[in-house]
C-alpha cells in the first residue's frame, strides 16, 4: 500500500442509481424508533398500534428497495452477495442477541412477535445497505465501457 | 490531499473498527439497558424514566447514522483499499459522510453527556 491512490474512472463515480440505500436507511429509521417506543414501555406491555404501523412501513420500504435492487444491471452482483451473506451473518447475530435480551426481559405474546418482525427487518436492512454501498463502486465483471444510469426504472 | 501514510493507517484501522465497534456497541446498550432495568429507572414512576427515554432516542439517532450511513461507508472504503491502485476520488466521496454526519454525532455526544448528568445528579 505505497502507492498513491490513483484518479476516478468517471463511470463508477458519475453513474446514478435509484435510492435504495435512501430507502433502507428509512425503513431501519421507522424500526429502531418501533423498538424505542416498546423500549420505552419497559417493564409493562408496550400499546402495538404505532409499533406495528412502524413495523409495516419499515417493511414496505425494505421490499421496495430490495426490488430496486433485483432490477439493477449492470452491477456488481459477485460483490453485492458476497458483501450481503458476510453481513446478514453478523447482523442475524447481533438481532438474534437483542431478541434474547427481550425474552430474557419475560416479553411474550404480541409484543414478542412484533419485536421478532422488527429485528427481521433490522437484519436485512443493515446487509443490504452495507452490500449496496460496496457494490455500486464496485465495476460489474466482464462490463466494458462506460456504465448506464439506471437511477430511473425501465 | 491523501498520503500513502494515511492509505497505510485507514487499511489496518478500518478492520479492526468493523469488528470491534458494532460488537462493543451492542453489548453497551443492553448491559445499560439491564442495568436501567434493575435498579428501576425504567419504571414510570422514577424521576429518571423521561431522562433515559431520552437517551434512547439519542441512542437512536446514532445507530441510523452508524449502521446507515457511517459503516457501510467504512466497509466500502476498505474494499477500495484492498485493490492494487485504489481509487482516491471514490475513497474521497465515501468519507465525505463522516464529515458530513459530524455535527449530528457531536450534538448527540453532549445531548449524551447531558442526560449521563443529570441521571447522576436526580
Amino acid at each position: 500500500m505505497s502507492a498513491a491512490p490513483a484518479a476516478a474512472p468517471a463511470s463508477v463515480l458519475s453513474r446514478r442509481f435509484p435510492p435504495v440505500a435512501e430507502l433502507a436507511v428509512v425503513s431501519l429509521a421507522l424500526v429502531v424508533v418501533g423498538g424505542i417506543l416498546m423500549a420505552s414501555y419497559a417493564p409493562r406491555r408496550p400499546p402495538l398500534g404505532v409499533p406495528v404501523a412502524l413495523a409495516v412501513g419499515g417493511a414496505v420500504l425494505l421490499a421496495v428497495s430490495g426490488y430496486l435492487t433485483s432490477r439493477l444491471r449492470p452491477f456488481a452482483w459477485g460483490r453485492f452477495f458476497l458483501v450481503f451473506r458476510w453481513a446478514l451473518l453478523a447482523y442475524v447475530i447481533s438481532a438474534g442477541m437483542i431478541g434474547f435480551a427481550f425474552v430474557k426481559d419475560h416479553v411474550r405474546g404480541a409484543p414478542l412477535a412484533v419485536v421478532f418482525v422488527m429485528l427481521v427487518i433490522f437484519a436485512l436492512d443493515v446487509p443490504l445497505i452495507i452490500a449496496f454501498t460496496v457494490a455500486r463502486y464496485a465495476s460489474p465483471v466482464g462490463h466494458a465501457g462506460s456504465l448506464p444510469d439506471v437511477s430511473q426504472p425501465t | 490531499m491523501w498520503s500513502a501514510a494515511r492509505a497505510e493507517f485507514t487499511a489496518r484501522f478500518m478492520p479492526a473498527m468493523v469488528l470491534l465497534m458494532p460488537t462493543l456497541v451492542l453489548m453497551t446498550l443492553a448491559a445499560g439497558f439491564q442495568l436501567a432495568l434493575k435498579l428501576g429507572n425504567l419504571s414510570p414512576a422514577s424521576p429518571n424514566h423521561a431522562w433515559l427515554v431520552a437517551s434512547f432516542c439519542v441512542v437512536g439517532v446514532m445507530a441510523v447514522i452508524a449502521l446507515g450511513v457511517l459503516e457501510p461507508a467504512n466497509i466500502a472504503v476498505l474494499f477500495e483499499m484492498r485493490k492494487p491502485v485504489p481509487d482516491g476520488a471514490v475513497i474521497a466521496r465515501l468519507m465525505r459522510r463522516f464529515v458530513l454526519t459530524a455535527g449530528v454525532t457531536g450534538v448527540m455526544q453532549v445531548a449524551t453527556l447531558i442526560i449521563m448528568t443529570r441521571v447522576a445528579t436526580l
